[in-house]
């Protein structure tokens, strides 16, 4: 594919997204928690960690949106900064998993005689279920942030790691790298200011994509215990504190749910609607 | 009147099939589209009439049409098929799939998708023996392997035993003619049967299929591009062009004084005998969007002979002598152009 | 095709054997010194390197590996820290209920995600299919414990089902009562993927050009649908199944915990949480042992299903 044409599909590909309706919303959705996440600290009155015995699981109204917590915290302010961390392991996470997975693709397409042993491994890693890198990692550093991120990292990195080597792969087709062999690049420069400047776009649509099932795993692993300690605010958590008063105030968890549930579904759906739009096989 | 022509070129038999003002569309995105346009064909007990046009002229809908198989963004707008003289219309679903595999089977065009390819040869032929005829499995599978013997497929219990992945296209294609045959059917539809084919295969499986036909007596509408098969296959011809009968007529007429101009260029089309390769089209232009068809006689902008009149008005089929008709204001061709042929 | 076995089979072996080598790593890695637990709080630095000696610790890393692959193979997987129960006696304990629960959940929602497939397919655009492409949507996003939470919720309100731990075997009233809600929020998650799955290998196959050929024999609706199109419709669904099971495996940590019950999953969050490292590294392996498992397993199953494969490769 010519750069003019490559470029042409993209505008279709924009085009055809901006028709979407649930993507436009997906966006905003996601656009507006994220910022609400990040601006947290000027939003909110309250602080995440003050405890108030005396106001312990208020339901919602009266001075605090979503009522308080277990330990008379602000719910929404508990919610906005555990959303600040849930998407932050997420977004470090995916990060670590992209390095990982891009590094991994990259070089079984470029040492071909690499390939098949790197991807027999990644295929192992695919289908692994990602709950038990998070039960693993957990058992070896213990429950905590480090733990967290290795998890999330590890279950992205073999997506990643597929949908660079095809990307890559049909990149060292292309002329300009035997070119640059020709003239005697080296090979780190090949890498770098050839293959990655020209393989990244699918590369970081997927890890986008990826998003979605790193924040699901983080706030589960953090569900059950196996990531941030409390009294951290983080999504995960906050539901599992809310269980111990599912009875008596069932907000506190349900709303941790739902956040969640909205965070992981708006990504899934712009997810679906790049699919859609942008040529299916390339994604 | 027209009973009158159907009868006179049928002798004094009754046709086996007919088809009377069929017309077939299609729902697409950008609108309906007329594949088959007011359609008439009959054929008698052991003819092989042969429906002959290029890509897009509506030939394998007709096949589909006949059989029922229709997809379900077709709908049938108008006309009848008649079989043995009973309306196929009349019938409800059940009864129209009891005749399906029995009273008409299909061959189809690839041979290679056509067969399921998780199943044995042998139990989709014994599945086709039992949707009609109830008897033990162990019969119905001597059965399998005697038809597919009589196919002359080598080592017939073997291959009733295989996938089809494990055959070749020739005698998968074999198998499926033995599949299409299994109940003697009187009408036979055969879609471009030999197009996926080598051409030395090719030979094989039009004898095979003229050779059983005969045997069993069957009616076979055989649908082809290639007027070489048609030379070798069909008693009577009909000619269709995006979606309308152009011309029809018996075989040795059609070829030595055809009567429509597409015919002239179809026969001028055909590529020597044995020859490999895709036909060459003396005939300028392309088939006609469907979608946007032209208006008058449909193929006036392709027509070395077109007049104004051909935009304008949409030429009728017309019975000439010796029970052919055309579609053509001109026809019959050499009285009217003379010297321009 | 007997050569595509055995080369999975050597693959498994080696995945088995990495599995095994993390597990082992697993307790090398973690900052507790198992002679130091053992000789306890009162013990001498000589009862601890009496120890070390005793259990080998002193030896090189790839030699204690060995011996770590020689008693895992002889059903001895250590102690549990907490209260001294064998490991491969308390796994034993736990994966009878995690094979249950797994198998309850797929009974109900293999069947349920095919017949909702299946009407999705025959009416393209209809109510069904939008409920399918929506319910998938939301069953891969929504997180498992919400699902259980709510169920909780629900349960407790009506008083209709019991919300925690296993009744019993599972054909008394009492086991079949208990493990419905768990079962029920397990399975969900199979239901959106292998529904949507159903419905877009279908939709094609539907009209395959061998499909049409069972048709053109007289074969009912019924009949082509079920023995033709879904036939060979139904080789990715399988694949796809036994993709899932990984996250049906996870998705079960998750229920087990949420409705306490007694299985695999709980005891390894139970474990890894009280800091219990043999516990919580036999869980582990025996998780991902079971699940290459049962992945060979449905790769064999392909194998049977589709006779295209071996001729493939």
């Amino acid at each position: 594919m010519s750069d003019a044409t490559a470029f042409a599909a993209r505008g279709r590909t924009w085009r055809r997204l901006r028709r979407n309706p649930m993507m436009t919303l997906a966006l905003g959705v996601l656009m507006l928690i994220t910022l609400a996440a990040i601006l947290a600290p000027v939003l909110t009155p309250f602080d995440p960690y003050e405890t108030n015995i005396r106001a312990r699981l208020k339901p919602p109204g009266d001075g605090h949106i979503l009522g308080t917590d277990s330990q008379g915290r602000d719910l929404l302010t508990r919610l906005l900064y555990g959303a600040r961390t849930t998407l932050l392991i997420g977004f470090v996470g995916t990060g670590f998993g992209a390095l990982l997975g891009g590094t991994i693709g990259l070089c079984a397409a470029f040492y071909r005689r690499l390939d098949s042993v790197l991807m027999r491994i990644i295929d192992v890693f695919l289908s692994f279920p990602s709950i038990l890198f998070g039960l693993s990692l957990a058992a070896m550093l213990g429950p905590g942030l480090d733990s967290l991120i290795f998890a999330v990292g590890l279950s992205v990195m073999p997506g990643i790691a597929r949908i660079s080597r095809g990307a890559a792969l049909s990149i060292m087709a292309q002329d300009y790298m035997d070119s640059g062999r020709a003239i005697g690049l080296p090979v780190q420069r090949l890498l770098s200011g050839y293959l990655l400047a020209n393989a990244y776009p699918p590369i970081l649509t997927y890890t986008t994509l990826a998003f979605g099932d790193a924040v699901l795993l983080a706030a589960t692993l953090g569900f059950l215990g196996l990531g941030l300690q409390p009294p951290t605010a983080e999504l995960g958590s906050i539901a599992a504190e809310g269980r111990s008063f599912l009875f008596l105030a069932p907000h506190v968890s349900t709303a941790a749910s739902v956040l969640i549930f909205v965070i992981v579904l708006s990504f899934n759906l712009l997810g679906d609607a790049l699919r859609d739009a942008g040529d299916r096989r390339s994604v | 009147m027209k009973q009158m022509t159907i009868s006179k070129q049928a002798g004094v038999a009754a046709p086996l099939f007919s088809v009377e003002n069929l017309s077939v569309s299609f729902a697409t995105d950008s609108g309906p589209l007329l594949a088959l346009d007011d359609v008439n064909l009959s054929i008698h007990p052991g003819e092989t009439l042969a429906v002959v046009g290029e890509s897009g002229s509506g030939k394998s809908v007709l096949s589909l049409a006949i059989m029922g198989l229709l997809p379900p963004t077709a709908t049938v707008k108008a006309g009848h098929l008649r079989y043995d003289g009973r309306d196929l219309a009349g019938l409800d679903k059940t009864a129209r799939r009891g005749m399906r595999g029995k009273d008409m089977a299909m061959i189809f065009q690839e041979p290679s998708t056509a067969l399921n390819p998780v199943k044995r040869i042998g139990d989709q032929l014994v599945e086709a023996i039992l949707l009609h005829d109830a008897m033990p499995k162990a019969k119905a599978k001597a059965r399998a392997v005697e038809a597919l013997a009589a196919t002359g497929i080598p080592s017939p219990e073997v291959r009733a035993r295989a996938f089809p992945h494990e055959l070749s296209g020739g005698m998968r294609q074999r198998a499926l003619i033995a599949m299409a045959l299994i109940h003697r059917p009187r009408l036979l539809i055969a879609d471009e049967p030999t197009t996926a084919l080598d051409v030395t295969v090719q030979a094989q499986i039009l004898d095979l299929i003229r050779d059983l036909g005969r045997e069993t007596g069957t009616a076979t509408i055989f649908i082809t591009h290639d007027m070489g098969v048609v030379a070798e296959m069909a008693d009577r011809v009909a000619v269709l062009y995006a979606g309308r009968m152009v011309e029809t007529a018996r075989a040795s007429d059609l070829f030595t004084s055809p009567e429509h101009p597409y015919t002239l260029g179809l026969l001028g089309s055909m590529p020597q005998l044995n020859q490999r390769g895709e036909p060459m089209l003396p005939i300028s232009g392309t088939v006609p969007d469907l979608r946007r068809m032209p208006s008058g006689c449909h193929f006036h902008p392709r027509c070395p002979f077109a007049q104004e009149r051909c935009a304008e008005e949409r030429p009728g089929l017309r019975a000439l002598d010796r029970g052919r008709r055309s579609a053509c204001h001109f026809a019959p061709l050499l009285e009217t152009l003379g010297g321009q042929a | 095709m007997f050569a595509r076995l055995i080369h999975r089979g050597v693959t498994s072996l080696i995945v088995l054997t990495g599995v095994l080598l993390i597990g082992f790593l697993m307790l090398q890695v973690i900052p507790a010194d198992p002679a130091v637990a053992i000789a306890g709080p009162q013990g001498t630095q000589e009862e601890i390197d009496a120890i070390r000696r005793h259990l080998g610790l002193d030896q090189p890393v790839l030699l204690q590996f060995v011996w770590y692959i020689e008693r895992v193979l002889s059903g001895d997987m250590g102690r549990s820290v907490i209260n001294n129960a064998s490991v491969s006696a308390e796994l034993f304990r736990a994966a009878g209920p995690t094979v249950e629960l797994l198998a309850v959940a797929m009974l109900w929602a293999v069947p349920t995600a095919l017949g909702l497939g299946i009407l999705a397919a025959l009416r393209r655009g209809g109510i069904v299919d939008r409920l399918v492409m929506a319910v998938s949507v939301m069953g891969v996003s929504i997180p498992v414990f919400w699902v259980g939470l709510l169920m909780i919720q629900f349960a407790a309100r009506t008083r209709a089902f019991p919300v925690q731990g296993r009744g019993g075997p599972l054909w008394t009233l009492d086991g079949l009562s208990h493990i419905i809600l768990p079962a029920v929020a397990l399975g969900l998650i199979l239901v959106g993927p292998i529904a949507r799955m159903t419905r877009t290998t279908l939709s094609e196959s539907l009209y395959a050009d061998h499909v049409r050929t069972a048709r053109a024999k007289g074969a009912s609706e019924a009949r082509v649908i079920i023995h033709h199109a879904l036939r060979t419709a139904l080789l990715p669904i399988i694949t796809l199944i036994g993709l899932q099971i990984g996250t049906l495996l996870g998705g079960a940590v998750v229920t087990e915990t949420i409705f306490s019950w007694p299985g695999v999953g709980r005891l390894a969050v139970g474990s890894i949480i009280a800091g219990d490292y043999p516990m919580a590294q036999g869980a582990i392996v025996f998780l991902a042992s079971a699940f290459i498992l049962v992945n060979i397993t449905v790769d064999i199953f392909n194998e049977l299903a589709d006779p295209r494969i071996g001729a493939k490769t």
